[in-house]
Formats: C-alpha cells, structure tokens, sequence
C-alpha cells in the first residue's frame, strides 16, 4: 500500500510511525512552469479509449443528453486511481445500433467500462498514467443504461464495490478482491428500477455499515409522444417538468446475515424521505451540516426545491432546507440543480454547499454558519456572472495549486439547443466549454471571493463537449488533485494537475478498523502554524454522478511542515499526531476495539 | 451627412448579409471601418413555427432592404436594427439580438436606448461587467431613466459589490421615492453585509409597494431567521416565492407581447401558472390560442387557467375548441379533461363517458385510470370500477396503498366486507404510517361494526401523528369524528384549542366555520368566513360558505352585497353569477329583487353556457322582469327536459313553475334553500391541472 500508516493510540496524541516506505513522489516535486497550464488532457496518452455512447438517434429524447458518469475508484487495492465509466444505450423502443446518429465506438454488447490503472512510478519526475481496460473483470454484468454511480465498502471486506444507478433496474457489483466483480443485487435487495442518476453510500445510523442513498430523476418517455419546443416553436429537448418525477430511494444496511450475506431493507418511508413529494433528483451529497456529528443528507433537484435531510439520531430524517437557506437560492427561486458539492469553502471549519445549474441561473454557493443555516453568498463570491452562460454539471471542490484553499472545477454542456450551434450545422448542438475557478481567500465580509482562471487553466479548457459527469482524484499520486470528465456522447478528459505538486502537500487515508476499507464520513482536521486549520471529510459522493477519490489531500501552500493531525471516525474514535508527514499520504487507523463495524 | 450615410451603408450591406469584406479596396475598407457595422449570425428557423418565422423573417428584410436601398437615415435603420434585435431577444437568439443592438449603436450613439438594450443583452448572458458600462452609459444620456439605475443596482449586486449597489438603489429612490425594486436592493445589500434588522425595514417597505413580489418574502424570512426570529421567518417563508419586485421597463416590458409563436405564449402561460396567477395564464394561453387556435396544450392551459378562476363553462368551451380536430393521445387527453368539468359540474354521466372514451386511447394513464374507477364508482358501478382499480395496481405499485383503499370503499359497497377489510389491511401494511389511512380504516371498520378494531386503528394513528402537521391533522379527524358521532360542541371545542396560537392557519379556520355551519351557528360561522376573507380574499370555498350562511339566515341584502363583491374578485364562476340571478329574482325580501339585473346576469352566462341550471336561473330572472313570454317559453323546455330526466320531484318543481308564469306572476323562493340550488361545492380540478401541467 502506498504511503505511509498512522495508528491511533487510545485516541490520544502519538508519534506518526512510518510502517512501510513511501513510494510517492516527495515533497517539492518538480512542478510546472507557472505560466504553463494547470491542467493537460492526458486521456489518450493513459490509453483511456472510453466513448460515451447516449443512443441518440434523430429526435431529441431527454434521456440521451442527461448521462454521463463515472469514477475513480481503487479496486484492486494497489494504491491508484482505477477509473470506472457507464455506458448508454439506444433510447428508444424499437431502435438498435443501426439506427444511432453516431455509432458506437466500442463493439456491442455495449457495457460499462473498468479500467486499471498500472501508474509506473517515476523519481523525481512525473509518474505515467497506464489505463488498461480490464472490462472482463465485470463478466458482462452492467447491462443497463448507466446514469451514476457510487463507490463504497457496503459488506466491509475492505474493497470498494460499485453501486450503478441505472435508467431502469439499478445493480450493485460486489468486489471479490481477486480483481473481479459479482453482481449482487438481487441478493442486496437494492435493485431499485427508477431512473437513477445519483448514488451515495453512507452510514446514517452509526451501526458501521454503509447504507445506500439512490436519487431518481424522471420517467423519460422516449415515445416520441412528448414533444417540447424552443420559444420559436422550434422541437427541443423538454425539461424535466415534462415527465413525472421519480422518488428517491434509501437502503438501510442489515448487516452481515446468518447465512453470511449483507443485505438492505428500503428505508424510504422510515426515514421519512418519503415526506417529500417525488422530485427530479440529479445530484446528493453527504456531511454533517449542523454540527450535531450525525451525517445529514442534502439533495439536488432540478428545477425543484433542494432538500436538507437533516439526521433525527434516531433513524429518521426531516427537510429542513427551506428554513435552513438552501432549498431555494436568495431569490426564492428553484434552480435546476444538477451537481453539488460540499466543502469548507471559507475555512471556518464547517460544510458549505456548492451546486450548479442550468444557463441564465447562476451556480450557487451557499455558506454554512456551522450550525445547518445557509446563506447564498454565490455573488459575493463572484461565482454569479461567470455561471450563468453555461449548463453546469459535475463540479468538484478541488485546491489544484494546494494553498489550502478548496477551488472549484466546473464541467459544462447544454441541455437545450444552442441556436449558434445549430445554426452551424453542428450535429450535437450542445457543447460548452469547462471551467476553472481559483478560490482567492475569504473577503473582509467573510465569504470567499473566486477568480475565474480558465483562461490559464490549459488547452484542454478550450475543449467544448457535453460535459455531465466529473470525478477527483489524485491519478498520477503525485500529491495534487486531478479530474475525469465524463462527457455525454463523446470521449472522457483526464485532466491531469500540473501545478499543485510544487507545494508542499500532505495526504491522508482514513480507514476503518476492521476491514481496512476507506472509512467514509471520517473527518480530518490539519493544522499548521499561521494557517486556518483545514478540515476535510472522506467521501466519494458529490459532484454530479460520480463517484471521487476517497483520501483526503491538503494543500500547505508555503508551509513546509505541518502542525498536526487529527481524525475522527464516524463511530467516534478519535486521534492526533504531531508533525505528520508530509510529501505522501498516510493511512489513519482508528484506535481498534472501539466503537463497532465490520 | 445624408452623401457618407448612403456610402456606409453600401459598403455595409456584405458585411452584414454575412458576405465578408474581403476584396475590397483601402478607401472602402476605411469606410467599413468607421461604419464597423456587424453582421448578422446566419439562424437556422427551419424548424420554428411558421408565424414566427416569418415574423423573424419580415422584419430582417426590413434591415436588410434598408441597407440595400442605402437611402435610409442612420436614426430610421437604426430602429429596423432595434426592432429586429428585439425580436431575437423574444426568441431567445441572444447572438444574432446583440449583433442587432451592437450596430444601432454605433447607428446613432447618441440615442440611450441601444446602449440600455446591449446593456439588458450583456446582463441576461451573464456578462454583468459590461452591462453595467453599458447601463452607465445609457444613463450618461438619459440621466433620469429608472429601469438602468435600478438594473445597475442589481448588477453590482450580482458581483458582490453591495456599496456599489447602495449607491444606485439609492439614487433610484431619489428618482422614484415608491420604487419596490430599490427597497428590496437595499434590503440584499443589508443581507449581505449581514444587517439584518436593516434588511429587515427595507424589505418589509418593499412588500408594502410590491404585496405580490414572493421573492422578497424568502429574503424577509431569512433575514428574520439570521435574526433568530423563526416565527416570522416561517411566516414569511409560507408566503415566499421566487416573483421580485418589477422594474416597470419600457424598452423591456414589451417583449412580452412581441412574439408571433403560439409556444412563446405557452411557456409564458405555464409560468404564470406555477405562479398561481391564473389570470395571466390564461391570458398567455389565449394569446398563443390566437397565433395557433388549434393547440391542444394552449387550449388545455387555458381550460386549468380558467376553471382555477371558476370559469367552468370557459374551460369546457377551449377544449371543446380543438376536440374536432385533434386526434390520438391529445384528443384522449382533451377528453379526460372534460371528463374532470363535467365530474365537477355533477354531471357524473358525461364525465364517466370521457374518461372511458380517453381510456380506449391511453389505457395505462394512471391518473385517468383513478379517475375513470372512481367515476365507475359514483355511478354504483362497483365491479367495473374494482376491475379499473386492478388494472391500476398493476401500473402503478407506488399508488397501492391509496388505490386499495378505493377498492377496500367499493367492495363494503357490494357487500364484499370481508375482501374490504383485506384490502384495507393490505393498504395499511403498505403504508403503515399513514396515519390518515388508519382513520379512514377506523371509520370503514365503525360502518362494519367492528369499533374495537377500528379504536385500534385510531390509537395507532394518534401515536404516528408525531409533527406538528400530524397532530392538527388528528385534531381536524377527531374533531370530525366527533361531529359525525353527533358531539358537534365537542369537535368545535377541539378546533378551537387547534387554533390557539395558529390564528393564521386557514385551513383550521375554515374547517371550524365549516363545522359551525354544518351545526347551524350560522351566525358564528359568518364571523368565521369573514376572517378568513379578510386574510385570503380570494378563498373560494370561505366566500362560498359565508354566502351560504347569510341566505340560510334569511340575510339577503348582505347576501347580495357579498355576491357582489363574489363576482368581483371571480367575474366568471359560474356558481356565484347563478346564485345572486336567483337572489335577485326569487328572493323572498323584496327589497333584494332586481329582476332586470337578473337578467342582465342570466344572459350572460346562458350566452356562454345553454344548460338546464343556467336555464331554470334564466327563466326565474325573466320572470321577475316581468318577461313571461321568454320565462314561459324557456320553463316550457325545462319541463320537457325534466319529463325525460325520471325525476318526479324536479319535474313536479318546472311545472309549479310554468304555471306562475302562465298565469303572470314571478316565482318566489319558499325557503333560502332554493336559491342556494346553484352553489354547489366546487372547487379546484387538480386532475385537469395535474394532466396538463
């Protein structure tokens, strides 16, 4: 395993006590020229051939312009970034592959893709990303038309599984650890048949086993019966408002049976996430927004209301977000909402929220005052103007030049034509550009001010497609955060980080006691002299339809060392170090014997 | 002047019909460049509405032949350009719109309007730095234009520069001292400078300008709750929507009315809807009837705008407009619409009729297929309608629970007690904390006999009303079972209590006015009606009741004045209008009497609607008029159609009456009950709306 463990004493201070050598680039690698981009696309050169196919086929069906998914996942245990892409279908009854606007790039049966990553390890220089499709590894199980996708440990084996959020029946690929996938889901119970775009495993009861959260969309009707149109009269795509909504769904873990199985119970209505009427889900993301140490559960509709599923510490939930301030943004409107995030954005310590939306709406960001209020800061922010040409999708809280501070990438395409572009001929009308915003520190008022830096962000900025999905992680383990685009109908972008390895970093692994696996919603706080302490907690969930890196990366801008070190697990163990290691991530072991799990 | 303005346009004319400026020689290219007009983006319109497109196409020819004709006065082409960037704007084709707005511009500089409008361009695109120069720009020439200092104000706003803002949200004030738009500015700047109490005042002055801008409600109630004042907060937050206080914008406001597409008006219309502002909507949904008049999704926008506003007879006249010619899934669902005004109507017969007709078109639309059973039911059709909740469960699992209970209801019906009780068991295991279910489950187990199974049911609904919600929802169950079990000073005991401290819950009040009609305290009930009036004038069922309850105690003058003010705040329900024509003609007082406002009523709605009720209220009005000729012929068909009805009683009713007016005398009313014939509950046609929504 990669990098360097951390074992809790009784919860109390200790040493960090290397138990295996590092073999990630040092501190202080070489980085990038500063004029030079912040990101380059290094999708062909890893050999990640993926090609989303959508299934479109001449008319203009919601459901092939919504996808596009993906994540960045370890499952084979080897301390890199595998990368995990869904694949779409033909939409539509009756149509095959000889109907598609655009053939597929991959031969048929067409599935969802796994790729390995055999990262070579270069010193002092840039390690080499290697994809190597290893599809095979599935056995042909992710038949469906693939919309999202979670990545958690839910039988505690100490490998992560992949749950596939399906328009149709969902399916749940359980990691046997010999490189290989089972599908599991009718022995799970978690086969949930609405349109699924977003999945999210966390643990909203505290009895240690993963729990499953699946946000549905829409009932498409890819008939031809609905028919929508642009102000001119003009067929486009409808909006969600023109099918039925979907509800959400949410899986209790039972835990390891007698007969030696893990299996879930639908939750839905126990919870009381059914107290809300069926809304258009497109995004969900987990943290603890009102401090009480439970984890809460914040969903992103589009064109509806937002729910804040705040945890009753009794196995149920209640939507606060109406009064909490992030249902609607400052002007009382529902905005599409499609991926979200949270982050410490103003580095008091708290979550924030941040999500984006369709064009002429801003993305929005909202700012925690740490105890579940909100507050729309996203002008003061100067996140307004720059959002409101562009669809935004997958997003990402990312510090790409590790100063500490959480920037935002944001990945764009449109949902309705784009009459520039049809009036071009283009045969897919809906490609926008990507973004990246630079988190210049927080104002005089408090709210973190953002510069837009596209600009400088790369050539690969300058690629317009239909970007849905969005992934984080750290591919190449050189210490920064890079990014997988997952574009609706066209090639992922491996945005690999150019910048951030050229200051000072440290990583951290978070793991449960029992199985080793990452021990989603355990939080980690980093101190270092003269900085804000940063707080970070491990998840894969968030963006839109995706699934992230679960470690946890700090930037130290100018400092060399840090401070300290303190984790929390869910369970509540709790532990710091002094001066932990910086230039390599270190696995944080929880102090065994306490709390329950797996 | 003229001479160079014809030459630029000249040298113009290839640039913008998209032909390039290559080949051309250095004097013209010096000329192009003083000109620097832009050209206009080629747009694809093949696939618009044809109105549009010619619309779009006409008024591009206009540019494009003032060009070509190279005569034209710099002023006069650049209003052509104006007109024709406002159009794109309607449309939505922002490029081409800027183009536009961009040359009348450097067209005549000196004229505010295109900077203003580049100005809006730039702001609707996201481009708030330069369309806040622009602004200022348009306001360095026309200093006194409100809309760009208030949309500077909000364009500071939107770049978080809240002094900025102050600025010109203040200078607006200076300008217009009753401008919403610059208190509910001042009151974000306040917000986000984290003054709340400030923020408070400026948008509490907001709201009184502009009552109808929701969107400053949520600002409110944030800022009351940042204030830790929760109370107010959910208040406010209760009333919250997403309208702003409206900049009165005469360059802008007009493109509502531009369009020439029958889809830009339904877009407008289904917006308005989800504002309930069901006035607009139809307005918009009429308008895009008069650009396309046989569009069904206009005509059924127009049906739900007008049945919200009680105008049942118009919604059935827009459907009925298009149901000739429009075919397949649209005319089934133009047909279960129908199905909905005449099941609203009463008219059981006809609405069960559409929706089987419907049904043989889209077979597994839930909501139809509800509809259609419950119709089934109505009609003590009790095994079809079973059969029609079957097929129902099939399609929709998520529905089960409430579908079983419709069943459950028409199986007790045939006698079937043993099945109901399995299917209410059945029901209740699918959604065991419906606590509402439960009561429906007790009341069915007390109808069968069973009222230890069916005190087992309510104990367990009382313990699953947990919230706040639930509890006043077991408050309102017992307060009825009280009522139903004849302790009706109980129930009303039990609503009171309820409101203590809910004084502006509505739904409790009207419930309890309901209940003292229901009682008979009518006077009480009257009282009750008027404070919830006083808070919602435009609650239907609350008027509806105080109007019932002032006839049923013979107060007819105050009746009349009530229906007066009825009309006036819903001009087209059917149900008002009728029932102040039978006051007015039958009423025992006759200081109320009017025949000739009777009938002046009468014949408005009769124009609209030929139905017997309207009829019989047509005849009664003609009658007091002193008109039997016309009451007498019209009593006459009501008779015939009341022979054919096989209802003795309705029949024995039309003859009495005929025979007043044979003999010259106008009919009075015997009790307050026959004038209240015509104002039957009513209320919303959620599955109308649902359906087209």
């Amino acid at each position: 395993m990669l990098g360097t463990a951390l074992v809790a004493g009784c919860g109390g201070e200790s040493e960090p006590r290397p138990v295996q050598s590092p073999e990630s680039a040092a501190a202080g690698a070489p980085a990038a020229a500063e004029s030079g981009p912040i990101f380059v696309d290094h999708t062909a050169s890893a050999g990640l051939d993926f090609v989303h196919f959508n299934g479109m086929w001449g008319d203009l069906l919601l459901q092939e312009i919504t996808c596009g998914a993906g994540a960045l996942l370890d499952y084979d245990g080897d301390g890199d970034l595998d990368a995990y892409l869904l694949q779409g279908h033909m939409v539509g009854p009756g149509k095959t592959l000889d109907d598609a606007t655009v053939p597929p790039r991959h031969q048929a049966p067409l599935t969802d893709r796994l790729y390995r990553n055999d990262l070579a390890f270069a010193a002092g220089g840039e390690n080499s990303i290697r994809f190597v499709d290893v599809t095979a590894a599935l056995g042909g199980a992710p038949t469906g038309y693939g919309c999202g996708v979670g990545v958690g440990d839910y039988d505690g084996d100490g490998w992560p599984d992949v749950y596939v959020a399906n328009v149709g029946p969902n399916q749940l690929l359980r990691n046997q650890g010999d490189g290989t996938f089972r599908d599991v889901t009718a022995e799970t119970g978690v086969g949930d048949e609405g349109t699924g775009v977003a999945a999210v495993f966390f643990d909203y009861d505290g009895d240690g086993w993963l729990d499953l959260f699946v946000g549905n969309n829409v009932t498409f009707d890819n008939t031809g019966a609905t028919v929508c149109r642009s102000l001119s009269g003009a067929p486009d795509y409808c909006g969600p408002g023109a099918y039925p909504y979907q509800a959400d769904r949410l899986y209790r873990n039972l835990g390891r049976g007698r007969e030696g199985r893990v299996t879930f119970a639908d939750a839905t209505e126990s919870t009381g996430l059914a107290t809300s009427p069926p809304r258009p889900t497109l995004g969900a993301v987990t943290a603890d927004f009102d401090g009480d140490g439970w984890v809460d559960l914040y969903v992103a509709n589009d064109g509806q209301p937002n729910n804040l599923w705040l945890n009753r510490h009794d196995g149920t939930f209640s939507d606060e977000a109406l009064l909490a301030g992030c249902a609607v943004n400052a002007s009382g409107a529902s905005e599409a909402s499609m991926g979200v995030v949270t982050g410490d954005f103003d580095g008091d310590g708290d979550p924030d929220l941040f999500m984006t939306h369709l064009i002429k709406e801003t993305n929005t960001l909202y700012l925690n005052d740490g105890r579940g209020s909100f507050s729309d800061a996203t002008a003061a922010a100067g996140l307004a103007s720059g959002s409101l040409p562009f669809t935004s999708f997958g997003t990402a809280p990312l510090d790409y030049d590790n100063d500490g501070r959480l920037d935002l990438l944001i990945v764009n395409g449109a949902v309705t034509l784009l009459p520039s572009l049809v009036a071009a001929g283009d045969p897919f009308p809906l490609h926008q550009t990507n973004q990246l915003f630079h988190n210049e520190g927080a104002t005089s008022a408090g709210a973190p001010r953002f510069a837009d830096v596209t600009d400088r962000a790369g050539k690969v900025f300058e690629l317009s497609e239909v970007g849905r999905g969005l992934a984080r992680g750290d591919v190449d383990n050189d210490g920064d955060i890079d990014a997988l685009v997952i574009n609706n109908g066209g090639p992922p972008r491996l945005m690999v980080n150019q910048v951030g390895s050229s200051g000072s970093w440290l990583g951290a692994r978070p793991i449960s006691c029992a199985s080793a696996s990452d021990a989603l919603g355990a939080r980690v706080t980093v101190r270092r002299s003269g900085g804000t302490p940063q707080r970070r907690r491990v998840q894969t969930d968030g963006s839109f339809s995706s699934a992230a890196d679960p470690r946890l990366l700090f930037g130290m801008g100018a400092a060399r060392a840090a401070d300290s070190l303190s984790a929390v697990w869910p369970d509540g163990s709790a532990a710091r170090w002094r001066q932990p290691p910086v230039g390599r991530y270190a696995v944080l072991s929880p102090s065994c014997g306490r709390g329950g799990g797996p | 002047m003229r001479v160079r303005w014809s030459r630029l346009i000249a040298l113009a004319l290839p640039l913008a019909l998209g032909c390039g400026g290559e080949g051309r020689g250095p004097e013209e290219a010096a000329s192009v460049a003083q000109a620097e007009l832009e050209p206009l983006p080629e747009l694809d319109l093949a696939g618009a509405e044809r109105a549009a497109r010619e619309q779009l196409v006409e008024q591009r020819g206009v540019v494009e032949r003032l060009l070509t004709a190279g005569a034209a006065e710099p002023a006069e082409l650049a209003e052509a350009f104006g007109d024709l960037g406002l159009l794109y704007v309607t449309y939505e084709f922002l490029e081409a719109a800027e183009a536009c707005f961009a040359n009348a511009r450097r067209l005549v500089p000196g004229d505010f309007r295109w900077h203003y409008l580049l100005g809006y361009l730039k702001m609707i695109q996201g481009f708030l730095p330069e369309a806040n120069e622009l602004y200022e720009r348009a306001l360095e020439i026309e200093p006194g234009f409100l809309p760009a200092v208030l949309r500077l104000g909000r364009g500071e706003l939107g770049q978080g520069r809240q002094a900025e803002a102050r600025v010109w949200f203040e200078r607006a004030l200076e300008l217009d001292s009753q401008a919403a738009a610059a208190y509910e500015g001042l009151g974000k700047v306040a917000s986000a400078e984290g003054d709340d109490a400030v923020a408070v005042g400026h948008f509490r002055r907001a709201l009184e300008l502009a009552p109808e801008a929701s969107g400053i409600h949520y600002a409110l109630a944030q800022a009351h709750r940042n204030l830790g004042q929760l109370d107010d907060a959910r208040t406010h937050l209760a009333q919250s929507g997403d309208v702003a206080a409206r900049i009165v914008d005469p360059l802008i406001n007009p493109l509502a009315s531009l369009a020439a597409s029958a889809q830009f008006y339904i877009v407008q219309g289904a917006e308005a809807m989800d504002d309930d502002d069901y006035e607009a909507s139809a307005a918009a949904f009429r308008a895009a009837l008069e650009q396309d008049p046989q569009n069904v999704s206009a005509a059924r926008g127009l049906a739900v705008g007008l049945e919200r506003l009680g105008d049942a007879a118009g919604a059935r006249a827009a459907l009925e407009a298009v149901l000739e010619t429009a075919a397949g899934e649209d005319r089934a669902l133009i047909l279960s619409n129908l199905g909905g005004l005449a099941a609203l109507s009463g008219d059981e017969s006809a609405a069960l009729e559409r929706y089987l007709e419907s049904l043989a078109v889209i077979p597994d639309q839930p909501g139809l297929m509800l509809r259609a059973g419950n119709a089934l039911a109505r009609r003590g059709r009790f095994e079809e309608a079973i059969a029609q909740y079957d097929r129902l469960i099939e399609v929709t699992p998520e529905w089960v629970p409430a579908v079983l209970e419709k069943r459950a209801t028409a199986l007790v019906n045939l006698g079937r007690h043993d099945e109901a009780i399995a299917d209410f068991t059945r029901a209740v295991a699918a959604a065991p904390e419906d606590h509402q279910l439960r009561m429906r489950y007790a009341a069915a187990l007390e109808f069968l006999g069973r009222p230890d199974e069916a005190a087992a049911q309510r104990t367990v609904a009382a313990r699953l009303t947990g919230d706040e919600e639930g509890r006043l929802a077991w408050v309102v169950e017992s307060a009825m079972r009280q009522a139903r079990e004849g302790d009706p000073e109980g129930a009303l005991a039990g609503l009171r209590q309820a409101l203590e401290g809910r004084e502006d819950r509505l739904d409790l009040r009207y419930t309890l006015a309901a209940l003292l009609a229901q009682s008979g305290r009518f006077e009480e009930a009257i009282t009750e009606f008027e404070q919830i009036l006083a808070a919602a004038p435009r609650h239907a069922d609350a008027r509806r009741g105080q109007i019932m309850a002032l006839i049923l105690t013979r107060r007819f003058g105050e009746a009349r004045l009530k229906l007066q003010d009825a009309l006036r705040n819903f001009p087209r329900h059917e149900g008002f209008a009728l029932t102040q024509v039978r006051l007015l003609a039958i009423s025992p007082d006759p200081r109320v009497r009017d025949g000739s406002l009777a009938v002046a009523i009468a014949e408005r709605v009769y124009a609209e609607r030929r139905e017997p009720p309207v009829r019989q209220a047509l005849a009664l009005a003609y009658a007091a008029n002193g008109s039997f000729a016309e009451a007498m012929e019209l009593q006459r068909q009501l008779v015939r159609e009341a022979e054919g009805s096989g209802d003795a009683a309705y029949l024995a009713a039309s003859r009495s009456r005929l025979e007043a007016f044979e003999s010259g005398s106008p009919w009075v009313a015997s009790s307050p009950g026959e004038i209240l014939a015509a104002l039957a509950p009513g209320g919303v046609t959620a599955a109308v709306r649902k359906e087209t929504g």
